[in-house]
């Protein structure tokens, strides 16, 4: 299964690299992705209070969040916290 | 000459009514799917706080005060510098080393007249915050730090008033429309103070889409038009060319709109 991730908020320039799909095996859980994600982020981790959003249901924050099971086309963003001035 | 009502009965709804150069001035924004006589009527008669009126808030402002928003109380401390004028567009480059809040004022007086701006030139504390917010019908929030945007959240929720927060960083913004005891408040989001830093990138156009997002937001919710995006935050990736809506959750734990009520105030170690 493909999700598409964004990164968005503060430092969002950092994952740039990042893909911009992962591909995570059917039924997997949206803690199965992040762990993915973090581990291609490697020693720049997301911070604890960034927004879990997925396909639009906003589930938490990443030290936070409700669980889910992935579905196909799911969309998942990760929201770091932005201020503003 | 004043339009024809698009809505029968306008005018006997409200004995209060505009002057006739006010019609004129708002000719093109009244008509089908935008406003009524009696929603223009409604927007003049209400109160913004808008904190802070920088890249986001100035912007918002400026939308308002064209649209003919009654009141604008502004509260921006501190002095115009040179790197606010690439996103601050109600100062200008004669304004700079004054005070931010009475020049931006003075600007948004020298657009309409009519509108009644109050400018405060300092951020407000913990019992500024609830007075202002007593005295509103909606407030902006558009503060560079999470203590402030905190304190205005709280106030919102102990007022029971509308907040729409606006954030930006770089290219991107987001935008949530809250309304306190209904949906999610900021709190709800944000249990744990996040990080931030004073000084962050950010493209004057971002903060200029956002803050006029805000302001639309603000003309449906005070108008009573449209459908506002109540609960839900906006997030506009302008560097990539995406954008999303989220439907926000309520935290039946929250500190601020919690089950707990009333709550506490922003601890000092949340700053
Ligand atoms: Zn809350």
């Amino acid at each position: 299964m493909e999700i598409r991730v964004n990164i968005c908020g503060r430092h969002y320039h950092r994952a740039e690299k990042l893909p911009r799909v992962i591909t995570v095996a059917e039924g997997s859980s949206l803690d199965q992705l992040l762990q993915k994600l973090q581990d291609q982020l490697g020693d720049s981790p997301l911070p604890k209070t960034a927004l879990v959003i997925l396909s639009g249901r906003h589930l938490g924050t990443l030290v936070a969040h409700r669980s889910a099971e992935l579905r196909p086309d799911d969309e998942l963003t990760i929201l770091i916290p932005m201020a503003g001035g | 000459m004043e339009p024809r009502s698009q809505h029968p009965g306008d005018e006997l709804s409200d004995p209060v009514s505009l002057p006739p150069e006010a019609w004129q001035r708002y000719a093109r924004q009244i008509g089908p799917g935008v406003l009524s006589r009696e929603a223009q009527r409604r927007l003049s008669r209400a109160t913004v706080l808008i904190t802070r009126a920088g890249g986001m808030g100035g912007p918002t402002a400026l939308a308002l005060a064209a649209a003919g928003v009654g009141r604008i109380v502004l509260a921006h401390g501190g002095l115009l510098q040179l790197p606010d004028l690439n996103r601050q567009i109600l100062g200008s480059e004669a304004g700079l080393g004054q005070p931010r809040a009475a020049q931006f004022a003075a600007r948004l007086r020298s657009l309409n007249s009519a509108v009644d701006v109050v400018a405060i030139d300092h951020e407000p504390d913990e019992a500024e915050a609830h007075r202002l917010a007593q005295q509103a019908d909606l407030i902006i929030s558009a503060a560079p730090n999470f203590a402030e945007r905190f304190r205005l959240n709280f106030a919102a929720v102990t007022t029971g008033k509308p907040l729409i927060d606006a954030a930006q960083w770089g290219m991107q913004g987001s935008l949530c429309v809250l309304a306190p005891g209904k949906t999610a408040c900021l709190r709800c989001l944000y249990p744990e103070p996040p990080e931030f830093e004073e000084h962050f990138p950010v493209l004057g156009a971002i903060s200029m889409a956002i803050g006029a997002l805000a302001a639309l937001e603000a003309i449906k919710i005070l108008a009573q038009v449209g459908e506002p995006s109540w609960g839900k935050m906006w997030i506009v990736d302008a560097y990539r060319g995406h954008t999303s809506i989220v439907e926000l959750v309520r935290s039946p734990d929250c500190r601020a709109c919690g089950k707990s009520l009333p709550a506490e105030p922003t601890p000092e170690s949340d700053r």
